[in-house]
C-alpha cells in the first residue's frame, strides 16, 4: 500500500500548526465542560474533525488521532459512571473488588491519556508527527493511505459483450 | 501495516485489561467490619441497655428453665469455632413472640416465642440465628446506622433515663437489613448441622409464623423485626443436609419447659 509523503516541519504554516495542536487542548476544555457526561467531548472532537476535513493531512492526522484516542476513554468513562449510577441505585450501595478494579483503571487510562495529549499538543505545535500506540498508526493509515478514488469515480461506458 | 495495527490494539487492550484484573483481584484489606468497637466500650453500652431494658420488662429467673437454656446454649457453643462473648440468655415476661440480640452477648427471649415453639430443637435454631447476629456484629451495626456510635454513647453516658429507654427500644424493634438477616440464617443453618440439631426446623418456623401472621395477629413482632420474605423461608426449608445426617435430640422435655413459664 502506498502512503503519502509526511509533510516536514519546515513546510507547515502557523496556522496549520495552530489547528493541529487545537485538535488536542480542544478535548481538555469540553472534558471540563462535560465532566458528568462523558458524551460532550465526544461530540466536540467530531465536530472539530469534520471542521478541520479541508485543512492539510497533518492537521487530519492529528484531529483523528485526538478522536479516535477519545473514544475509548468516553466509553470507559460512561461505563464507570453507569456502574456507579448501579450500584447507587439499585445494588444497596455494594462494592464489588472488579468495580474498584475498574475505577482505577479508568483512573489510569484517563492520566494516560491527559499525558500522552499534552505531549501530542506540543509536538503538533512544533510541526512534529507524534504516533500514539495503535491510535497513531491507524490514523496514518487513514489519512496518508493513497486511495486511487479518481480513477474509479469516472464511469467509462463499454460496447455490448 | 494493518497487521501492525491491530497487534497494537491488542497490546493496548491486554494492557488495560491486565491492569483492571490486577486491581480486582488485589488484596486491598480494607476492614470486613467497619463498625468493629472495643470489648470494654460493647461491654459499657451492653450495661446501659441491659438496665433500661430491665426498667421495661419483667424478665424470669428460674433455675430449670436457665438450666434447660444451657443445655441448649451448650450443645450449640461447642459447635461453633470462634465464641465471641459469654452469651446470656434473658427470658422476658411478654406474649410478644419475639427474640432479639442486644450488645456483647446478650440474647432475649420473650415468653411468647417459648410458648410459640414446638421443641427445644426449634429454640436451639432460633438462639443459633441471634447468635450469628451477635458473631457478626449486626447489632453494632444497626446502632451506628440509625443513630451513630458516638451520639449513642454520649447519651448513655449521659444517663438521661428517658431517652436512653427509648432508644433501647428503637433498637429492639427495629429490623436489621435483609443482608444481615440472610447472614444470620446462615450461620444459623450452618451452625445447626454441626449441632446435630436439623437445619429445616428454621424454614419450619417460618412457615408456621407466616401462616399465623396471615391470620391477623399482631403480636407477631418477630416477623417485623425479622422480616421473612418466600426467599429465606424457601432457603432455610430446603437446606441441604448430607444423607448421613441424622438429628441428636437435645435431652429436654419441652412440654415440661412450657408449663414452667408463668
Amino acid at each position: 500500500m502506498e502512503y503519502h509523503e509526511l509533510e516536514q516541519p519546515d513546510n507547515l504554516s502557523k496556522k496549520e500548526k495552530e489547528d493541529a495542536m487545537g485538535a488536542y487542548l480542544m478535548m481538555f476544555a469540553a472534558m471540563g465542560a462535560g465532566l458528568p457526561l462523558p458524551i460532550i467531548n465526544l461530540i466536540a472532537a467530531v465536530i472539530y474533525y469534520f471542521v478541520q476535513q479541508k485543512n492539510s493531512r497533518f492537521v487530519k492526522f492529528h484531529s483523528m488521532q485526538s478522536l479516535f484516542s477519545q473514544l475509548p476513554t468516553t466509553l470507559i468513562n460512561a461505563g464507570a459512571l453507569y456502574w456507579t449510577l448501579q450500584i447507587f441505585f439499585f445494588k444497596d450501595l455494594e462494592i464489588s473488588d472488579p468495580y474498584i478494579g475498574y475505577l482505577i483503571m479508568a483512573g489510569i487510562l484517563n492520566i494516560l491519556y491527559f499525558i500522552f495529549s499534552i505531549i501530542g499538543a506540543v509536538k503538533a505545535r512544533k510541526g512534529h508527527m507524534y504516533y500514539f500506540l495503535f491510535f497513531g498508526k491507524l490514523c496514518y493509515h487513514q489519512v496518508y493511505k493513497i486511495t486511487n478514488t479518481s480513477e474509479n469515480n469516472t464511469v467509462r461506458n463499454q460496447p455490448p459483450m | 501495516m494493518s497487521g501492525k495495527i491491530w497487534k497494537e490494539l491488542l497490546i493496548l487492550l491486554a494492557i488495560f485489561g491486565l491492569i483492571w484484573i490486577a486491581f480486582s483481584y488485589y488484596n486491598y484489606e480494607i476492614d470486613a467490619n467497619p463498625f468493629a468497637i472495643k470489648a470494654e466500650t460493647e461491654q459499657e453500652m451492653a450495661d446501659f441497655m441491659n438496665e433500661y431494658m430491665l426498667q421495661d420488662f419483667e424478665t424470669i429467673n428460674q433455675a430449670p428453665l436457665d438450666s434447660v437454656l444451657g443445655v441448649i446454649m451448650t450443645r450449640l457453643t461447642t459447635h461453633m469455632d470462634t465464641v465471641s462473648y459469654d452469651y446470656q440468655i434473658h427470658v422476658i415476661r411478654d406474649s410478644q413472640i419475639n427474640a432479639f440480640t442486644s450488645l456483647n452477648g446478650n440474647i432475649y427471649i420473650f415468653t411468647g416465642l417459648i410458648e410459640e415453639l414446638g421443641s427445644a430443637e426449634e429454640l436451639a435454631v432460633i438462639l443459633a440465628h441471634e447468635i450469628g447476629h451477635a458473631e457478626q456484629k449486626h447489632v453494632i451495626e444497626k446502632i451506628a446506622k440509625t443513630i451513630g456510635m458516638e451520639a449513642f454513647f454520649s447519651i448513655a453516658t449521659g444517663g438521661d433515663a428517658v431517652l436512653m429507654s427509648e432508644l433501647t427500644k428503637l433498637g429492639i424493634s427495629t429490623a436489621f437489613d435483609r443482608k444481615n438477616e440472610e447472614a444470620a440464617d446462615d450461620f444459623a443453618l450452618e451452625l445447626a448441622k454441626k449441632s446435630k440439631i436439623n437445619p429445616r426446623r428454621l424454614g419450619q418456623f417460618f412457615i408456621r409464623l407466616k401462616r399465623k401472621n396471615s391470620t391477623a395477629l399482631d403480636d407477631l413482632e418477630f416477623i417485623r423485626t425479622h422480616p421473612l420474605d418466600s426467599d429465606r423461608i424457601q432457603k432455610s426449608s430446603d437446606y441441604k443436609t448430607p444423607n448421613s445426617f441424622k438429628e441428636k435430640p437435645l435431652n429436654i422435655d419441652w412440654d415440661q419447659v412450657q408449663q414452667m413459664l408463668p
